[in-house]
């Protein structure tokens, strides 16, 4: 039977609009709920899609992407990949199926208010494949990591992370709250599909792919990859929004809901991609530094997207450029330090060799961060382990939600201020500033030492904080991904030198 | 890269390494005659990258390249990313930039 082309019946089949007879068309689309306030009304059947895909297309290629990640874990399952691999790597898998998974899930309801609330019926249309794509990056990626819960439980978080109040549950859910959830759907779109999937994604879904294959992962490898051609697709939802806001007088606020979700986005990163990137990868098979992979994907290829859309680059794009050789240092100190709080074995990543590395990637590295690394680690080397857990609690910032971090004794400072009574702290001045651009969306948000301070944990103690957060309870907490095997050289340097 | 002058203004696929990312890159030097193609290989993944800000992509010159039909939608099967617009019809891809990136202009501020 001869099939049309698509492009011969596309635009009649995703043409789904009507006059609302019974209802107005604030009813049917609510404000707050689809956006675009002040757009003209006609502009909505105008709304193209840049990225076109049929149904029959859609079922046909999805069916071939899961068939082709799929066989790929039957055939080396036995491969025996958990005890071959560095426990970096393992520690890697943890991180990302926890963090991820559920998180994928909530990305089905965002692409599904799109589906109803968008009032582009382009954009709907486009959506719904969307939406199905979520659906199977959370599937998928609570059925990959299942296969290692009966050897480790700590996997077991990849469904329960999300459900926790673990810190970087909250961190990460408050960004998502943030970015995905709580935003009419022309803003969403432009948060999470422009900013946060045809930027940040990238970095973990193909920049992480490298040093999977070659770390001989090579299904989650060919996984993260199948995925982000997905989001390759429906990321481009965002585009034609941004065009559409441009081209009627709203440049200024377009460019303000990418500025406030690009800096989000960059700071979940750098727990996220950041310390695996730079710190867990073993030495042997890193593809590139984080920051190599920050300048790849978003330094060079998202800012020249923002620029072809006559856009700028954020106005604290100094800040930025400083912070990509700075902030996810100061993060894994912290992270490596307060590891029992967290779901996964932190690699500490710091042996002479990778502190080389670290070195090459980062001039000045050893003078800085390496300098409070010579303490832990000379605690550590001389059986001082109770020095190098640290006895109290960060400051954490109230946007990120995640530790106020800095280079030490040159960038590290409390930024805050006093809203309607309330001390808020701040990691930079770009999260004040979007704070203070919006305070009603953030002010009520309590964070982990918000809530310790206000007496919500009990007891007031480690152990009540660490039940807190379902370690111990919901799964088991951190502990140095080598057992501290990378120390045993730093020792022989101290046998020799005494 | 090899070639010591920058390439101008780039766009095009970002395509998992394998038989396909192959043939697209040869296809890509076939369907851009005249404009510079760089393929830049990062490991598991290539970046195809066709100079001058617009890339095309036929259906016909790929199915040539791999001795075998070839759907355009196939391509999504291993694109994870791509640099530039796209237009996506059954027979042609099209990454292209709208606004022409000066000669000399990029973001290497960082790259020090």
């Amino acid at each position: 039977m001869a099939l049309l082309e698509r492009a011969q019946w596309y635009d009649i089949a995703r043409s789904t609009e009507w006059a609302p007879r019974y209802v107005t068309q604030d009813e049917l689309f609510p404000p707050e709920l689809s956006g675009g306030e002040g757009l003209p009304d006609e502009i909505w059947a105008t709304y193209d899609e840049p990225y076109k895909i049929s149904y029959r297309e859609y079922v046909d290629i999805q069916r071939q992407k899961d068939a082709g990640a799929y066989s790929v874990k039957a055939a080396l399952e036995r491969a025996d990949l958990y005890n071959k691999a560095d426990p970096g790597w393992i520690s890697i898998l943890k991180e990302h199926y926890a963090a991820v998974a559920l998180v994928e899930y909530g990305a089905s309801f965002q692409e599904a208010r799109f589906v109803r609330w968008s009032k582009a019926p382009g954009m709907r249309n486009m959506a719904t494949f969307g939406m199905l794509d979520e659906i199977r990056h959370g599937q998928i990626q609570l059925f990959f990591p299942h296969e290692y819960v009966s050897k480790d439980r700590q996997f077991e978080w990849s469904h329960a992370a999300m459900w926790s109040d673990n810190w970087v549950a909250l961190g990460a859910r408050h960004f998502f709250d943030d970015v995905m959830m709580t935003r009419d759907a022309l803003s969403t779109s432009i948060f999470a599909n422009f900013s946060f999937e045809t930027g940040f994604t990238n970095l973990q879904f193909i920049g992480l792919s490298g040093d999977a294959a070659k770390a001989g992962d090579f299904t989650f490898s060919k996984l993260i990859q199948s995925i982000q051609s997905d989001e390759a697709r429906h990321a481009q939802l965002g585009t034609p929004l941004l065009q559409m806001l441009i081209e009627n007088g709203q440049k200024e606020q377009a460019q303000k809901k990418i500025d406030i979700a690009f800096w989000r986005s960059y700071r979940l990163f750098t727990i996220l991609s950041g310390i695996p990137m730079d710190y867990y990868v073993p030495l042997g098979v890193r593809e590139a530094s984080f920051k190599e992979f920050m300048e790849e994907w978003i330094v060079t290829q998202f800012m020249r997207s923002l620029e072809d859309l006559g856009l700028s680059k954020p106005w604290y794009w100094d800040i930025f450029l400083r912070d990509i050789s700075e902030h996810h240092h100061g993060q894994h100190l912290g992270t490596y330090s307060w590891r029992p709080t967290l779901w996964w074995d932190p690699a500490a990543g710091v042996s002479p060799e990778e502190r080389d590395w670290l070195e090459e990637k980062y001039p000045g590295w050893n003078d800085t961060f390496g300098k409070v690394w010579d303490v832990l680690i000379d605690n550590m080397a001389n059986g001082r382990m109770d020095r190098t857990v640290p006895g109290t609690l960060p400051m954490v910032c109230n946007v990120s939600q995640l530790p106020i971090v800095g280079t030490p004794s040159r960038t590290l400072r409390d930024i805050s201020l006093v809203h309607e009574g309330r001390r808020y702290h701040f990691a930079s001045e770009v999260d004040k500033w979007i704070f203070q651009d919006d305070p009603e969306r953030y002010r009520h948000h309590k964070n982990l030492v918000d809530r310790f301070l206000g007496g919500d944990i009990q007891p007031a103690d480690l152990g009540g904080v660490l039940e807190y957060m379902g370690l111990g309870t919901v799964g088991p907490g951190g502990e140095d991904a080598h057992g501290f095997a990378w120390l045993d050289s730093y020792r022989k340097q101290l046998a020799t030198a005494g | 890269m090899t070639n010591s002058e920058r390439i101008i203004d780039p766009v095009g696929p970002v395509l998992q390494s394998g038989e396909v990312a192959r043939a697209v890159a040869d296809a890509a030097v076939i369907d851009n005659a005249g404009h510079r193609v760089e393929v830049r290989d990062r490991g598991s993944y290539v970046r195809i990258e066709v100079a001058d800000g617009e890339c095309i992509l036929r259906r016909a010159t790929i199915a040539e390249e791999l001795g075998r039909p070839f759907k355009m939608s196939e391509l999504e099967l291993i694109m994870p990313s791509f640099v530039g617009r796209i237009e996506t019809g059954s027979d042609v891809f099209r990454f292209f930039h709208t606004f022409q990136q000066p000669a000399g202009a990029g973001h290497e501020e960082a790259l020090s």
